[in-house]
């Protein structure tokens, strides 16, 4: 065997970053190695079914589907993770997932992304003839997820690719998609934001003028972009805004109490409806787990933002005024509005108010031109304007584009918030994202926006969105009214908030749903999150039960026949303890865990053979429950749930 | 336990006899003076015939004028009778004082206990003496003497370091003499005068240990017995240990454990518990053809079967051997990695004060106030060469641990040494445990200097294997089969209420558990556990693996990918794992 010419030998014999030098240092390694050692020698074509062009990359990735080269460096390492065991290299390629330059084959050729960072960057430059790719160049891995959304897509996005799921979600959240068309399009939520009406009895006009200048101050992460709005176009807008008034709402206060007494009852009503469920609330808190997303506003500052008779009149009926909103409408007792009304107005934020001078109502021609010229109908509507929305910009294509031009500079920042960076270079463009926020998401998401000819059966389409839930009967409108589905999801369709209420029928037990609905205890101690009180009278409280206990029924439940008679509740009474544990998060007494609901009274809210089928596999339930199958004996089964139906 | 109350009450008999060395309260009274020329050598006929009676035994004690003189002197010659006299007492000694029989048996079944038996150790001693390169006519004797003075150099395969036990047990030179003369009349031919006890070394190791003793003085055995019998306590160690008959037999019995061990190795075995694994307490995991795994102490085996005890009920599980596609020896004890972490030092303190005074208070041997003896070592015409004391002195090197030291070279070795090709940071960093290990391991790039005005570029490396990427093969199970991405995600849902977020086991809910959720971020212990015991343990419970009960089997929810995702993540939260 003719010596091999050590590593530095190699970088200065071959011309930079050509493969002869790794296919040398592969053949070499693979001298060490047991098992079959045929190293290749010359151009490596794969033939991938998913795009159907020839690929070069193993030529130099030579030991990326062979597991003795799992600690190996870079080129020759095993591919991480289990990406390939469902993907195989042969059906799906490299390039499919990576991007890059199919038949490169050199490092600078095959379109190899930046190093994170700038040392490495003139390593590369230096003995690898590397260059920055053009748009063909490869995604950078920490933004790779996005491709996934190639062939998948909808809610059936794989195990693994959660960061595109989050960047999605962000996505629909900041509203890009009122301006923006984009792939994966079905789960973005597109949805009109609020109908300006009636902002004269609504908001002041201090706050309205600073938020519009800064609307991240006001609200962190919000999808409302900051604009640099000439000073005129501002008065303009905000004096226009004003001028709708809504004449069921008195614009003045008239004499609501602002004690210091009646503070502290609005403090304590708020407390006991659980607003702080659906609400950030600065300076009330709650020990356990804290939801991270919250589905309604918070509610810093909107002592600044709201006049008392608005939020008086949107306490009393939230629907009225919005009817698109998730707001139930509470139950509320004499005097709580007003109690809550005046705690509600002592929040402040911690952005300082800018004042600017009342200015004079603006003529709706004037105003409709400014809307134009802002896009603010992309996002809202006006009572008596026509202003039609701008049209959407494609950006299916986006991705490699962005990808090339970050690629040239030295970091990603810099492209995007940079003097002439993505987000300044168009006049007029909005500002959508604070100093302090990641660019990952996004960058992410755009990842996903490439078009490339992905071949027939490669693709796995996104699953027909569940048809919305109806109630009929009596129940129907209560539902509604309480907006039982902004939190709950019933055969699909709903909220995650509160539990899955498909199987609830079988599930619970009436006279507790009736108590549970007029004074909702928790039932997880760790939650924090959990229904609200809604002060339900007796007779609302059956209509629900009812309902619940008729239409939301699980027949395998109802209709199986567990046969308790053999079993002895002691039995399970032992076997709680051991083998199963179920003290490590179910508190039974004053003994146990905080993660699972309390089971000292389990039996007065569930029906005996839902707590079997629970048991049998929890999964079956609830996808993503943190309770583990045992996968008990039957007798066991048995025992345990003779044993916990006991427990009143 | 009627053993036990026997034992001990013939113990107490040599107490009222050896009243004068005893130490009491060792924790308490730090002035005790004990006089070691003072201890009375028992080598009267009458007591050593009588051996099982205590009663008489302990009235003889009281005169123990009838002493050394002539009996075992070798220059004096002693006669057969005197050297029988001698052997009855060593094997008084073996028996009772020494504590030998805890471990070790004479014509036992020599698969089952902690140390080798030791029938026929007379002749043995002779081969083991070559074997162990002493030569000359006191070969045998020497190397008896030295099993018991300085046992970490004679470890014999597959046990344990035996413990230098005849400290805390407080045997004296005649005791030592006696006892090897003793053991050289299992099969061999007693000789006194073959046997030379190093007098000055032994002084320096009693004051060594006495000033061990010393360092553990400050802690409460009352308070320590709390902690130790709570079993709803921080520590609860007699969920596993028992004590004098009470407490589970899980883990070793401690009710002799104060004349076996030395404090510190106490206190290592709290707070290391894998560094020593006492033999018959390691854990077997066999894995069937069928993919299945049993974890158990491997309690009986023949040609065809293997005998696991699975629980602490005692169940068994019998494995065919022609079933077993692989097996294991864990080298992870099952006592929690998190017991000192929980307690506070003066707890633990408290706790070793408590088991150093259980079973009759422990004896210091010999006054701090003596003069040192070290400067006497080398001029010690009798002794041995022992390259290996100052070792001896130090219980962690009996079976070494990961030292702290090691894990910072490591990671010192890491950092001037980033991984051989530059596109290995090109990792995702949308993982958490990658960023997480980036940030801890590797802050920055070394080799370039950014300040620098020219800043040097470093050429790139074309190995295919980077030597220093040796550790991570230790883990290639995991890494083989498992998604740390994606492991990361499963454990942020399903397992941080008890592990926490960040993996040290203070998750919100492990205040309510009685045995403290386990650290995965501990090195040591993580370093210890194989992948597979990682996974059996997610796959099968804490039930089913000799663990908590409170820790769930995760295989009905979770996929057998999924958990080694999983493990593959736990791999990234302590830092013995390069990558």
């Amino acid at each position: 065997m003719a010596a091999i010419p050590g590593p530095s030998t190699f970088a200065q014999e071959q011309s930079p970053g050509s493969f002869e030098t790794y296919q040398k240092a592969f053949a070499k390694a693979l001298e060490s190695l047991e098992g079959e050692n045929e190293a290749p020698s010359g151009p490596v074509w794969l033939q991938p079914e998913a795009l159907g062009e020839k690929e070069a990359c193993t030529t130099c990735h030579l030991g990326v589907n062979d597991n003795r080269f799992l600690n190996a460096s870079l080129p020759y390492r095993r591919h991480r993770g289990h990406y390939l065991d469902d993907h195989p290299p042969e059906q799906f390629g490299c390039i499919t997932c990576h991007g890059g330059i199919a038949d490169g084959l050199t490092f600078d050729d095959a379109g190899h992304p930046p190093p994170a960072d700038a040392s490495r960057r003139r390593q590369w430059e230096q003995f690898r003839g590397w260059s920055p790719p053009g748009s063909e160049g490869m995604v950078p891995l920490k933004w790779m997820t996005g491709r996934c959304a190639l062939c998948h897509a909808g809610s059936a996005m794989p195990e693994g690719a959660e960061p595109y799921r989050e960047s999605r979600d962000l996505v629909a959240e900041k509203r890009c998609t009122a301006c923006h068309q984009f792939r994966d399009e079905p789960v973005l939520n597109v949805r009109q934001a609020v109908r300006l009406d009636g902002l004269a009895g609504k908001v002041n006009q201090t706050w309205l003028t600073t938020y519009l200048r800064d609307p991240s101050s006001f609200r962190h992460g919000t999808g409302m972009p900051a604009y640099d709005y000439p000073e005129e176009d501002l008065q303009a807008i905000s004096a226009y805004l004003l001028s709708l008034a809504d004449p069921t709402i008195a614009v003045e206060n008239n004499g609501l109490p602002s004690d210091a007494e009646t503070i502290e009852r609005g403090r304590q009503a708020v407390r006991d409806r659980r607003c702080l469920t659906c609400h950030d609330i600065p300076g009330e808190a709650e020990e356990g787990f804290v939801l991270q997303r919250k589905v309604g506003p918070s509610l810093a500052g909107v002592g600044e933002k709201l006049k008392p008779n608005w939020i008086r009149s949107w306490l009393e009926d939230p629907h009225a005024t919005r009817p698109d909103t998730g707001m139930p409408r509470f139950r509320f007792k004499d005097g709580e509005i007003e109690s809550i009304t005046a705690f509600l107005l002592t929040l402040r934020s911690d952005a300082p108010l800018t004042t600017s001078p009342p200015s004079s109502p603006t003529d709706p021609e004037q105003a409709a031109e400014i809307i134009a010229n802002y896009s603010c109908t992309a996002c809202h509507s006006f009572a008596d304007l026509a202003v039609a929305p701008p049209p959407r910009i494609d950006m299916t294509w986006i991705g490699p584009t962005i990808f090339a031009r970050l690629a040239a500079r030295d970091t990603d920042l810099e492209y995007l918030e940079g003097p002439d960076g993505l987000f300044h270079q168009f006049p007029g463009a909005p500002r959508l994202f604070s100093p302090d926020e990641s660019f990952d998401e996004v960058l992410t998401f755009l990842a996903g926006q490439v078009d490339l000819p992905i071949a027939d059966g490669f693709r796995s389409p996104a699953p027909a969105p569940p048809a919305a839930y109806e109630p009929a009967g009596d129940a129907a409108r209560l539902v509604k009214d309480l907006r039982c589905l902004s939190c709950h999801t019933i055969r699909g369709d709903g909220g995650d908030i509160g539990p899955d209420l498909t199987h609830a029928g079988s599930k619970l037990k009436r006279d507790w749903l009736i108590d549970f609905l007029q004074s909702p205890e928790p039932i997880r101690p760790m939650n924090r999150a959990r229904m609200p009180n809604l002060g339900l009278s007796a007779r609302e409280a059956e209509t629900l039960a009812d309902w619940i206990m008729t239409e939301l029924k699980a027949p395998e439940v109802d209709e199986s026949q567990p046969d308790f008679d053999s079993a002895f509740s002691f039995v399970g009474a032992a076997r709680v303890k051991s083998p199963y544990g179920c003290f490590s998060c179910h508190r039974i007494g004053e003994e146990g865990g905080a993660v699972g609901p309390e089971l000292t009274h389990v039996s007065r809210r569930l029906q005996t053979k839902w707590i079997y089928h629970w048991l049998k596999n929890p999964k079956h339930w609830v996808p993503d429950v943190r309770m583990p199958n045992f996968e008990m004996s039957e007798e066991d089964l048995l025992a345990v749930t003779l044993y916990l139906s006991e427990k009143q | 336990m009627t053993w036990s109350r026997i034992v001990n009450g013939r113990r107490l008999a040599f107490w009222m006899g050896t009243l004068l060395v005893v130490l009491t309260g060792c924790g308490e009274s730090g002035e005790t003076e004990p006089d070691v020329s003072a201890v009375p050598v028992i080598s009267d006929p009458a007591v050593s015939g009588e051996d099982d009676n205590p009663v008489s035994k302990s009235e003889a004690e009281e005169s123990p004028t009838a002493d050394a003189n002539g009996h075992v002197e070798p220059e004096a010659g002693p006669t057969d009778a005197e050297i029988e006299v001698a052997i009855r007492h060593g094997q008084a000694i073996f028996e009772v004082k020494g504590n030998c029989t805890v471990c070790h048996t004479i014509g036992g079944n020599p698969d089952t206990g902690r140390g080798p038996d030791l029938a026929g150790m007379g002749i043995r001693a002779e081969q083991r003496a070559a074997k162990f390169g002493l030569t000359g006519a006191n070969a045998a004797a020497d190397y008896l003497m030295r099993t018991i003075t300085h046992p970490a150099e004679e470890i014999v395969e597959g046990y344990n370091a035996m413990p230098e036990s005849w400290l805390p047990s407080g045997l004296t030179d005649e005791d030592l003499r006696d006892l090897v003369l003793y053991l050289q009349s299992l099969g061999g031919s007693p000789d006194p005068t073959q046997i030379v006890v190093p007098k000055t070394l032994l002084a320096g190791k009693r004051q060594e240990y006495a000033r061990e003793l010393e360092q553990f003085a400050s802690g409460d055995p009352a308070r320590g017995k709390i902690l130790f019998h709570d079993a709803n306590g921080t520590a609860g160690c007699i969920k596993c240990h028992s004590i004098d008959g009470q407490g589970e037999n899980i883990c070793p019995d401690l009710s002799f454990v104060n004349h076996v061990q030395r404090p510190g190795y106490i206190r290592e075995s709290i707070v290391d518990s894998s560094a020593t694994l006492v033999r018959g307490y390691q854990q077997l995991m066999i894995w069937d053809k069928k993919g299945m795994m049993f974890i158990g102490l491997p309690k009986d085996e023949d040609d065809e079967t293997i005998t696991l005890v699975i629980d602490d009920q005692g169940t068994t599980k019998v494995v065919r051997k022609d079933q077993i596609d692989d097996q294991l020896l864990s080298e992870v004890s099952i006592m929690p990695g998190n017991i000192a972490d929980l307690l506070s030092e003066q707890e633990m303190l408290d706790i070793i004060a408590y088991l150093l005074q259980h079973d009759g208070p422990v004896v210091a041997p010999v006054a701090l106030t003596e003069a040192a003896p070290e400067a006497a070592l080398p001029a010690d015409e009798t002794e041995i060469p022992t390259p290996t004391e100052v070792a001896n002195a130090d219980p962690e090197t009996v079976s070494p641990p990961m030292e702290p030291a090691d894990t910072e070279t490591e990671a010192a070795r890491k950092n001037a040494n980033p991984v051989g090709d530059p596109a290995t940071d090109e990792q995702p960093s949308n993982d958490p445990g990658e960023r997480k290990s980036d940030s801890r391991s590797e802050p920055d790039d070394p080799e370039v200097d950014e300040n620098s005005p020219t800043p040097a570029v470093a050429p790139l490396s074309f190995d295919v294997f980077d030597p220093k990427a040796d550790a991570f093969k230790k883990y290639r199970r995991a890494m083989e089969r498992g998604d740390p991405v994606i492991g990361g995600r499963l454990y942020s849902h399903y397992c941080i209420m008890c592990h926490g977020p960040d993996g040290t086991g203070t998750g919100f809910n492990s205040v309510n558990l009685d045995t403290k959720p386990a650290n995965h971020t501990d090195d040591r212990r993580m370093a210890k556990t194989d992948d597979r015991l990682l996974h059996g343990v997610v796959w099968r419970g804490g039930t089913n693996t000799g663990r908590s009960v409170l820790m769930p089997p995760w295989g009905g929810t979770l996929s057998q990918r999924q958990m080694w995702d999983l493990v593959a993540y736990l791999r990234t939260l302590h830092t013995d794992v390069d990558r």
